[in-house]
């Protein structure tokens, strides 16, 4: 594919043509000889307008989404695409844990006290709420109609008997429910949202032998949750909204549970 | 790092749309391939972030796709979804039918052709991110193309059925 090959233009010549790899000089070159040969022309034509096609399709797609985008984050408090990263890598790593078991796990079987515990808790709660709040086909794996399966379910892989908070009176419905990994365990993620679309997660992970802590705050980005233990029960809860505002929902959310 | 990886999670997810049967499949794997690829930060060189980004994503597209064909039982029920109708400049069914296309490709041709003709990578950045020889990326892009107009042509119609 150099200029060495004047003479001759092979198959390989004419997809670098159609995909625009050639110097000027030998771009020329290769439309004169397509003028000359009807067969390789054709097939460039072929090619020409496949890529035309697989371009179209992708740049829609793309300009889809920008749309949809564009309008969830009008709905939202903020615009939800600032949400700093840190969080989805924690999950990442909780999530790596999970499948490999392995340095994750030794990690994490350090954290036998309270206190590591919940300071984790903000953090993946973070990462909970980015990930799954921003899913706008399946944010959830069991949806609100369904509630007494999805606490049924959840309630079993933590070991422990729970409810999903009711947060209506305040705005705020049931969307559903999913498994995530937390500090290595099974853990809960419940999702709600109000009738602007704005979203909050409860996260919610079991460690025994803990202890009750009081109500922590904790801020990255626009994302805030307020976060502690009940027994054995670690709760957080994420939201893009005040922290006023999600202070009382935190409160509602601890007198329920 | 965090803050360049969402400027291009537009032309991730647009990778992630080229390579997927569906819509749903696509936003899983870009999920699967941005948690990869956080977790694995430390094995970023700093060598070019989107390539990079494309490496990944392109192995966790193997990946997954290796997992769902290996799953006993597995049926496409989504495939509806890639019936696009939001946008009216182009035929929904010209688009469908292209799409089906693609969905015939090997993950290997396919991850060729869309990084050259969406992704608008040169013949050897393509080669560098996939860890190929610049050889196997011509021959990929060649038979990707020949297959995909083959579909569009109905030359590879294969009868389920002999006629009676």
């Amino acid at each position: 594919m150099s200029d060495q090959k004047k003479l001759t233009v092979s198959e390989n010549d004419l997809h670098a043509f159609v995909d625009g790899q050639f110097s000027e000089t030998r771009m020329r070159e290769i439309e004169d000889h397509l003028k000359t040969n009807a067969e390789d022309a054709q097939m460039v034509a072929s090619w020409q307008a496949q890529n035309e096609a697989l371009q179209k399709m992708f740049q829609e797609t793309a300009e889809d989404d920008d749309d949809r985008l564009v309008a969830a984050s009008a709905s939202r408090a903020g615009p939800r695409l600032k949400v700093p990263l840190q969080a989805v890598a924690a999950l990442a790593i909780f999530a790596a844990g999970l499948i490999s078991g392995l340095p994750v796990a030794r990690y994490f079987s350090t954290l036998d006290n309270t206190v590591e515990y919940v300071q984790n808790l903000p953090e993946a709660a973070r990462a909970g709420y980015v990930i799954y709040t921003s899913e706008v086909r399946h944010p959830v794996e069991v949806g609100a109609e369904e509630e007494s399966h999805l606490v049924a379910w959840l309630g079993k892989r933590l070991g422990v008997d729970f409810v999903a908070p009711n947060l209506t009176k305040v705005g705020f419905r049931l969307v559903g429910g999913r498994l995530v990994p937390y500090a290595g365990k099974p853990g809960a993620l419940l999702m709600y949202e109000d009738a602007t679309g704005e979203r909050l997660t409860v996260l919610i992970g079991r460690q025994p032998g803990a202890s009750e802590t009081g109500f922590k705050f904790s801020q990255t980005g626009d994302v805030r949750t307020f976060y502690w233990m009940d027994g054995e029960l670690g709760y957080a809860l994420s939201g893009a909204i005040d922290r006023k505002n999600l202070e009382a929902l935190a409160y509602e959310v601890y007198q329920q549970i | 790092m965090e803050a360049k990886i969402l400027d291009l999670l537009p032309l991730l997810r647009r990778y992630s749309r080229s390579l997927s049967d569906n819509t749903p499949d696509a936003e899983d794997l870009l999920q699967d391939s941005l948690a990869a690829a956080l977790a694995s930060q430390g094995s970023w060189r700093g060598r070019n972030l989107k390539s990079w980004l494309m490496t990944i994503m392109t192995n966790q597209n193997r990946n997954r796709r290796r997992r769902v064909r290996n799953a006993p039982g597995f049926t496409n029920m989504e495939y509806a979804d890639t019936i696009a109708t939001e946008n009216p400049q182009s035929d929904p069914l010209e688009r469908d039918r292209l799409q089906a296309a693609i969905n015939l490709l090997s993950d290997e041709n396919r991850s060729v052709l869309m990084l050259v003709v969406v992704e608008g990578y040169s013949y050897a950045e393509v080669a560098d991110i996939l860890s190929i020889p610049l050889g196997t990326v011509m021959s990929r892009l060649s038979r990707a193309r020949k297959k995909v107009a083959d579909t569009l042509e109905g030359k590879n119609i294969v009868a389920l059925r002999k006629p009676i």
